[in-house]
C-alpha cells in the first residue's frame, strides 16, 4: 500500500474550524499559555465577474517532499518521520534560530513562549497506529481527507467526471 | 592503491578504485555520504576528518558556550551511527595533498588513498586580521568544539567579568549572546559604523544597535584595534583602539570573518575565495569535488560567485555533490543541478531577531520601501526595476520576539519573501 497523506478540497471546505479545534485538541493546545494553532482555516474573497466569491482554506504544514526547513535546521530538531514521512519536531533539541521559517515557503515554523519551534507534526502518533489525523477524521465534509495517492486521484477523477454530466 | 576494492575503468581507460573519498565531515561531508547511500551506492566510502568520527553542528557551538544546551547536545547526528554509511574512516588526520591525475590523496601520516570520485568538505576557520600575531594574549575564536570548550571555560572562570567580542556578524553576535547569558560584561567592536554590514541594512542595523544597548551591551562601532598589552597586566589584556581610548579585557574574543580550510596542496586546482565550483559542485579538475564553506558558487541573488559560509547551503550543496558523484558512478541520469544558494539570514540575539535574504545593495535602478509598524517591527524591500518589471530582490525585517506577534508575523511573512526573491532570481 503506498503512505497515505492528507489532502484538501477547497471546494468542499465550508469554514466551520471543526479541523483546527480537533488539531489543538490531540496537542493540548493552550493557547492562553501561549501555544500557537498548527493549523488555520483562512475565509478568502475573491471578485469574479462581478461578484463576490467567497472560499475557505484550511492550512497547516505540507510535509513537503523537498522540505526545505529539514536542511536549513542546525539541529536536527526537525526530522522525517521515516514511516509517515511526516516532518516532525523535536522541540528539545530546538535553539529558536528561525532558520526552518525563513526556509518554508508557506509560513509554518511559529515559536512559542519558550522561543521554539511549534507545527503541525502530521499526528504521527495516530497515524502510526492506522488512526487518521484529527482534522481530517473530524471534517465534516471531506475537505481534509488521508488517502493515498490512488485513492485521491479517483476522488478527483470522480469529481471531474461528475462536472462532465 | 587499497587491495579488495572493484576498480573502475574511466572513459581515458584508466582503472580507479571504486571508491569514494570524503575529506571533512561537517554539514556538506555528512549529507554528501547520506545522499551518495541513498542513490544506492554500494561502493566504498573512505572519510578523512581532522576532527571527530561523530561529527557536530558548529551553529550550535554558541549555544552549548552559553549553558542553553548540553555538550552532547552539538553531534546532532549521534542517533544515526553515520558509521555505518563509511567504510573506513580516518578521524583526527587530515590531507595534505591531491594528485588529481593519478586520482590518490596522501594524508598526514604520509599514507596514499586511491579514488574515483573525491569531495572536499573541508570547511572554514576563523581568522583574525589586526589583531597583532605576536601577542601572548592568546585570544578566543569560535568554530570548532575544541574552541568552545575554551570559550565555555573561559566564561565561566570567576575572574572573568569584561570581554571585547570583535566582530559584528553573525558568529559575532552569536557569541555576544553567549557572554551575555553568562553575564559578564561585554563590548561589541566593528569596523563598520553599523553592525552586520551585509546582512543587514543601516537603519535596521541602527534600531538593532540601540536594543542591543538597551540590553546592557557597549558598542564600539567604526574602530578597530590599534595595539594590545599583555606585559604590563597579570591577566587578559590592555586594548587600545584607534581612537586613543585603552580599556582592560578578560577575555577578548575574535569574529572577524572566515576562510576556507585549503591547508593541501594539489596542482592545478583552481581556487578564488574558495574552490569554484559548478552546478554539480565539480571543480575544474576531473572526479574533484567541493561542497560547503569551502566551496565558491553562485550566488542567485547577485549571480557573482562567492563562499556563503551558512548550514543550509552546507547541507544542500554536499547533498547535490553525492548524488552527482553517484550519478556518475552508477551510469544514472544526471541528478537536478543546484543553481545556487541566496544569501539568507535569521540572527536571534535575546529577544531581538533580524532577517534577510537576497541583495540589500541599494544602486542604479533600485528602490526602498521601509515602514516600522506600532509594534516596532520593522521591514525594508528592496527592488530592482520599474513598472510592471519591478520585482523583490532583498528584504531585511527586524521584530522582536518580547513584543506581542512580533516574531511570529516575521516567521509568517520571512519564508515567503525568500520564495519570491528565489523564484525571481531564478527565472
Ligand atoms: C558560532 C557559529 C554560528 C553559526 N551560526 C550559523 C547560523 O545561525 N546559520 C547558518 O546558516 N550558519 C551558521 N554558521 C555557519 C555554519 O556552521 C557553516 O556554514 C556550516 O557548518 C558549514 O558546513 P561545512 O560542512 O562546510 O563545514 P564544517 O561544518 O565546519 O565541517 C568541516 C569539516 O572538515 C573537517 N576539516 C577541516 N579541515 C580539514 C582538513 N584539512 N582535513 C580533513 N578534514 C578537515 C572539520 O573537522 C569538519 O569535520 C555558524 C558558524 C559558527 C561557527
Ligand atoms: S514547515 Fe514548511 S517547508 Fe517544512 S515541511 Fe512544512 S510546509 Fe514544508
Ligand atoms: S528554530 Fe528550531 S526547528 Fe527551526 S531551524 Fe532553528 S533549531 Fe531547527
Ligand atoms: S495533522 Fe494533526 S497536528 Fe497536523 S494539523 Fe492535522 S490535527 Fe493538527
Amino acid at each position: 500500500m503506498t503512505r497515505k497523506s492528507l489532502y484538501f478540497d477547497v471546494q468542499k471546505c465550508v469554514g466551520c474550524y471543526a479541523c483546527a479545534v480537533a488539531c489543538m485538541d490531540q496537542n493540548d493546545t493552550d493557547l492562553l499559555g501561549g501555544d500557537l494553532m498548527f493549523r488555520s482555516v483562512m475565509h478568502v474573497e475573491n471578485m469574479e465577474a462581478g461578484e463576490v466569491r467567497i472560499a475557505h482554506v484550511s492550512t497547516a504544514c505540507m510535509h513537503c517532499d523537498n522540505a526545505e526547513c529539514l536542511d536549513a535546521c542546525p539541529s536536527r530538531a526537525l526530522r522525517r518521520d521515516p514511516e509517515s514521512g511526516a516532518v516532525i519536531v523535536r522541540r528539545e533539541l530546538c535553539i529558536g534560530c528561525h532558520a526552518c521559517a525563513m526556509a518554508c515557503p508557506f509560513g509554518i515554523p511559529r515559536f512559542g513562549g519558550d522561543g521554539t519551534i511549534q507545527k503541525c507534526d502530521g499526528c504521527y502518533a495516530r497515524t502510526r497506529f492506522g488512526y487518521a489525523p484529527a482534522c481530517a477524521d473530524i471534517c465534516p465534509t471531506g475537505a481534509l481527507s488521508y488517502l493515498d495517492i490512488n485513492e485521491a486521484m479517483a476522488a478527483k477523477q470522480a469529481r471531474f467526471g461528475a462536472s462532465l454530466v | 592503491m587499497e587491495r579488495g576494492i572493484p576498480e573502475r575503468e574511466t572513459a581515458a581507460g584508466h582503472r580507479l578504485p571504486e571508491q569514494v573519498v570524503v575529506v571533512g565531515f561537517g554539514a556538506a561531508g555528512t549529507s554528501a555520504v547520506m545522499a551518495l547511500r541513498e542513490a544506492g551506492f554500494e561502493g566504498s566510502i573512505v572519510v578523512v576528518t581532522d576532527g571527530d568520527p561523530n561529527p557536530y553542528s558548529p551553529v550550535l557551538t554558541s549555544y552549548y558556550v552559553s549553558g542553553r544546551i548540553e555538550r552532547e547536545h552539538c553531534f546532532i547526528w549521534s542517533d544515526l551511527d553515520l558509521s555505518t554509511l563509511v567504510d573506513d574512516m580516518h578521524a583526527h588526520s587530515g590531507i595534505v595533498s591531491i594528485d588529481a591525475g593519478a586520482h590518490e590523496v596522501t594524508l598526514v601520516d604520509g599514507s596514499r588513498i586511491g579514488y574515483s570520485k573525491l569531495l572536499i568538505a573541508t570547511g572554514a576557520h576563523p581568522v583574525a586580521p589586526g589583531f597583532p600575531e605576536t601577542c601572548r594574549y592568546c585570544p578566543l575564536m569560535l568554530r570548532t568544539m575544541e574552541d568552545a570548550d575554551l570559550l565555555r571555560r573561559a566564561l565561566l572562570s570567576p575572574s572573568c567579568k569584561r570581554v571585547l567580542v570583535s566582530g559584528t556578524s553573525m558568529v559575532g553576535l552569536k557569541a555576544l549572546e553567549a557572554c551575555l547569558d553568562r553575564g559578564v560584561v561585554v563590548v561589541l567592536l566593528g569596523r563598520s559604523r553599523h553592525i552586520m554590514r551585509s546582512a543587514a541594512r543601516p537603519l535596521v542595523a541602527k534600531r538593532f544597535e540601540e536594543l542591543l544597548v538597551e540590553r546592557g551591551v557597549r558598542l564600539r562601532l567604526a574602530q578597530s584595534v590599534s595595539d594590545v598589552d599583555d606585559e604590563t597586566v597579570s591577566a587578559g589584556c590592555t586594548v587600545t583602539f584607534d581612537c586613543g581610548d585603552s580599556e582592560h579585557f578578560d577575555e577578548v574574543i575574535l569574529a572577524q570573518g572566515t576562510k576556507p580550510n585549503l591547508g593541501f596542496t594539489c596542482e592545478g586546482l583552481e581556487i578564488d575565495q574558495g574552490l569554484s565550483v559548478d552546478e554539480f559542485r565539480r571543480t575544474n579538475l576531473p572526479d574533484v569535488y567541493a561542497a560547503g564553506d569551502v566551496a565558491q558558487a553562485v550566488d542567485v541573488g547577485t549571480g557573482e560567485r562567492r563562499v556563503i559560509g551558512l548550514w543550509q547551503n552546507a547541507v544542500q550543496q554536499g547533498r547535490c555533490a553525492g548524488r552527482a558523484m553517484a550519478a556518475e558512478l552508477l551510469d544514472l541520469a544526471n541528478p537536478l543541478p543546484f543553481p545556487g544558494s541566496l544569501a539568507s539570514n535569521t540572527i536571534h540575539v535575546r529577544d531581538i531577531l533580524v532577517a534577510s535574504a537576497g541583495s540589500l545593495e541599494e544602486g542604479e535602478g533600485r528602490s526602498l520601501e521601509m515602514s516600522k509598524a506600532d509594534d516596532g517591527t520593522m521591514r525594508v524591500f528592496v527592488y530592482e526595476g520599474r513598472g510592471d518589471d519591478r520585482r523583490l530582490v532583498g528584504i531585511n525585517i527586524l521584530a522582536t520576539t518580547s513584543s506581542k506577534g512580533g516574531s511570529n508575523l516575521l516567521d509568517c511573512e520571512i519564508g515567503k519573501y525568500r520564495r519570491a526573491i528565489l523564484n525571481a532570481c531564478l527565472k
